[in-house]
């Protein structure tokens, strides 16, 4: 990663290190050697125009000096003077022809020996030549000038020189050469500025982009080895970028990542524990579901084979096996009721009629319901409580399907002569509250038992040995339903001595059904 | 044998010393071979001349000469007070100057073919369309000269004229006098042709190397109407104070020059001379027609 994000920036810094060169030096180098071509081509013409300037003052020099310096030689017909000034000048000047002529125009000498032009004819413009006047022009090997030998209003005779252009020429070509040489250098010299330009910004691009693919790779790694740390199961790692960029914002969003996943994977520990705990229950309930629902049928169908295998049997044992079979289905059927009752709460399928309703009659209803029982097993069954208190909300029969309940199993296991007490008072502190307490005097529950026993099946063996009436669910129903009124079951026993179970009901609160049922679901 | 021949000499020196210019003409202090030209151009002659000077001088050392000058007057007057004092050994000039000269006892013994030319005759020429035909056809007509100090354009052919009866002046003299040759000096050769042809003047004069020099389509303009008797070109002449020995040796020097390389370049420097021979009888003869000419020149 970090080798392939280095070479990335590098190629793309490169890529628009040449891209800049191309748009920026290029351009420049390009304005830059147009111009200095222009420019080249200006000094050329101009320096052109001075040296042909400078030429045409020293033709026109030259001719003022011959036509006066001619004049004497020209007017006494001193030829021999005369091709002496022609040679000395051509020996001292580029000149290709010099010839002297009459004021005819016809040619003196030419200055040499054989003097082969003598006696031809000059085509001078008489007109033209007046006096410091010459007439230029350009042919074809060079300039020809053409003047009067003049003094004064005497003319004595013309002159004409061809000038040779080797010279200009020569002296053009050497400037031109070394200009073209100056500028070839100096481009030469940009070039190679150039690329040493071109080159210091590529090794500086590739510096650069190495800074910064280690800049910003270096972060990233570090979130690489943190999320590599995380995906390890390391949710305690951390990354500890503060760069305060995009960089710093995605670590701070890693962390805060993490440390959602931390606690979600927490939270699903915790659920996860709940559901295997539940499973258990669940499994543990269906166990002894199946237990308990195999006990009575296990009778019953054992009591009945034998009153079949032996249709003749006495009556007395045979009615005795029946009234068998007969407890045991009430046990069954009790505990299908028990367990319909306890499945429809924890599945929020119980149908709640709440009321306001009376505590007193609640109590009242449930002490008549037992009192038959308690006589029968003589035991004392009295109610006390302060009078008037005040009403609550709630669903009677399941209200009293607790109390009944409570009283069932005191009366169950309270022994004859044994005492039972209802009593009921208001409380407001810590809450506006009712609270119901069933206290009897019987055998005690012991310790380890009592912290299950509002718990789906949990009885000790030892003790319900002898109680096989009870489904095991009585007190978790007890309690559901009074949690679901908002209230609290709790029961303080010592074996041999008794216990009381207390029940706490709110006053003055408003259920409804649905609020029922998701505080049922929630305390589940 | 010694005491005869210094005996001899010193009899020897008694009988000449009348004659002689200046006693310290050559002197035991002398320790340089002057050589004298006549020329308005002193560099340009000293030039010229110095290389052979220098040659001589070198071939002189067992005369006790160290080394070789050139003198130049710039006439024939100035030249003659030279001799006189001694301070010239060896004078190459025009046969005139030479004959001149001899009248201070310059000894001529080298003819020096200047130029390249061992005689010269001098040409009068007129333009091809002129009427005149012979030298008396010059009577009241304009000849151009070339410079008065010229031998062949202007002292052979002005005697010769006068040799003819006609009379000679110079041109400003002659328009006041009917009947002359009148003359100018044109100043160099090709003015001569030159002045002729463009009318300037009616006839010219110079010799006929400088005739055959002319460039031909000026010549083809002109007409030669009398040539003079051949002039030896250029003599050379001892100053008499140099001793025979030492006059011997030169002669010998000079004649032989142009057998060496170095000599003729000398040679060539010292106004073309292709060689330098004695004279000879036959040329101390030619000799006499310039003495009869000179009777005719001022």
């Amino acid at each position: 990663m970090k080798q392939n994000i280095n070479r990335r920036y590098a190629f793309y810094l490169g890529v628009m290190s040449i891209i800049v060169i191309t748009i920026v030096l290029l351009p420049f180098l390009w304005l830059v050697i147009r111009e200095g071509n222009l420019l080249r081509t200006e000094i050329e013409r101009t320096e052109r125009s001075v040296y042909e300037e400078s030429q045409g003052r020293t033709h026109f020099n030259i001719a003022e000096y011959l036509s006066s310096n001619l004049f004497v030689h020209a007017y006494q017909l001193d030829i021999e003077g005369i091709n002496r000034l022609i040679n000395d000048i051509k020996k001292a000047l580029p000149i290709l022809s010099f010839v002297v002529a009459d004021e005819t125009g016809t040619i003196l000498t030419d200055g040499s020996r054989k003097n082969e032009l003598y006696g031809t004819r000059l085509n001078i413009p008489v007109e033209r030549l007046t006096e410091n006047t010459i007439i230029a022009e350009n042919v074809s090997v060079g300039r020809k000038i053409t003047f009067a030998i003049r003094a004064g209003n005497h003319t004595a005779g013309y002159g004409e020189i061809v000038f040779s252009d080797e010279p200009l020429k020569s002296a053009i070509r050497k400037h031109d050469a070394v200009v073209a040489r100056t500028w070839n250098e100096f481009k030469s010299g940009m070039l190679r500025l150039s690329m040493v330009g071109m080159l210091i910004i590529l090794v500086i691009a590739v510096c650069l982009s190495i800074f910064f693919s280690r800049t910003l790779s270096k972060p990233l790694l570090k979130l690489q080895d943190a999320a590599n740390r995380v995906a390890q199961g390391d949710l305690e790692h951390r990354v500890a970028i503060d760069s305060g960029d995009e960089i710093g914002e995605l670590a701070a969003s890693f962390n805060r990542m993490v440390s959602d996943l931390r606690l979600s994977t927490v939270r699903l520990q915790e659920a996860n524990s709940k559901l295997k705990a539940l499973d258990q229950l669940k499994s543990d309930f269906i166990s002894v579901v199946s237990h308990e629902l195999r006990t009575p049928i296990t009778s019953i169908k054992a009591f009945a084979e034998l009153i079949l295998i032996k249709p003749n049997m006495e009556a007395d044992r045979k009615a005795k096996f029946l009234s068998v079979i007969n407890s045991e289905s009430d046990r069954l059927a009790r505990l299908i009721n028990d367990i319909l009752d306890l499945t429809k709460i924890e599945a929020g399928k119980l149908s709640w009629n709440i009321t306001a309703l009376s505590i007193d009659d609640v109590i009242e209803t449930s002490i008549t319901t037992f009192q038959p029982l308690a006589d029968n097993k003589q035991l004392t069954l009295t109610a006390a409580g302060e009078p008037s208190l005040p009403n609550i909300f709630g669903d009677r029969d399941r209200l009293i399907q607790v109390v009944t309940n409570l009283l069932s199993n005191a009366v169950k296991y309270t022994p004859p002569g044994g005492k039972i007490e209802v009593a009921m008072h208001e409380e407001r502190i810590p809450r506006h509250q009712v609270v119901i307490t069933v206290a009897d005097t019987g055998s005690g529950i012991p310790a380890d038992y009592l912290q299950h026993i509002f718990e789906k099946f949990h009885r000790s063996d030892d003790f319900v040995a002898d109680t096989t009436e009870g489904t095991g669910l009585g007190l978790a129903i007890a309690r559901l339903i009074v949690e679901y009124h908002g209230g609290s079951i709790s029961v303080e026993s010592t074996v041999g001595s008794g216990s009381t179970f207390t029940v706490s009901l709110p006053v003055e609160t408003a259920l409804t059904a649905e609020g029922a049922q998701q505080s049922a679901v929630a305390r589940l | 044998m010694a005491r005869t021949a210094r005996l001899a000499t010193l009899v020897i020196m008694v009988l000449v010393w009348p004659g002689l210019p200046s006693v310290d003409a050559w002197n035991d202090e002398r320790r340089e071979f002057v050589i004298g030209v006549i020329s308005v151009k002193p560099d340009k002659m000293l030039r010229k001349y110095s290389p052979m000077a220098n040659y001589i001088a070198l071939r002189l050392k067992k005369f006790g000469v160290q080394r070789g000058t050139v003198v130049v007057a710039k006439n024939i007057e100035e030249m003659r007070k030279r001799v006189r004092r001694g301070g010239v050994d060896l004078i190459f000039e025009s046969a005139f100057s030479t004959l001149e000269l001899k009248k201070e006892g310059m000894l001529p013994s080298l003819l020096v073919w200047r130029k390249g030319v061992r005689e010269y005759r001098s040409l009068f020429f007129v333009r091809k369309d002129s009427a005149l035909q012979e030298l008396t056809d010059l009577k009241g007509k304009t000849i151009v000269f070339e410079d008065p100090h010229s031998t062949s354009a202007y002292a052979v052919p002005k005697a010769a004229l006068k040799k003819r009866g006609l009379q000679v002046m110079p041109l400003a003299e002659a328009r006041k006098a009917a009947g002359t040759v009148r003359y100018a000096f044109g100043g160099e050769e090709l003015n001569l042709a030159f002045w002729v042809i463009q009318k300037k003047a009616d006839a010219g004069v110079f010799n006929n190397n400088d005739w055959d020099e002319l460039p031909q389509n000026i010549k083809t303009g002109l007409r030669v109407i009398h040539e003079t008797r051949p002039v030896l070109r250029y003599l050379g002449s001892f100053h008499p104070a140099v001793p025979l020995k030492t006059r011997q040796a030169v002669e010998n020097v000079l004649v032989n020059m142009h057998r060496t390389g170095e000599g003729r370049k000398a040679l060539r420097s010292a106004s073309r001379i292709k060689k330098i021979e004695r004279l000879t009888r036959q040329d101390r003869k030619a000799l006499d027609y310039v003495k009869e000419l000179m009777q005719f020149v001022d």
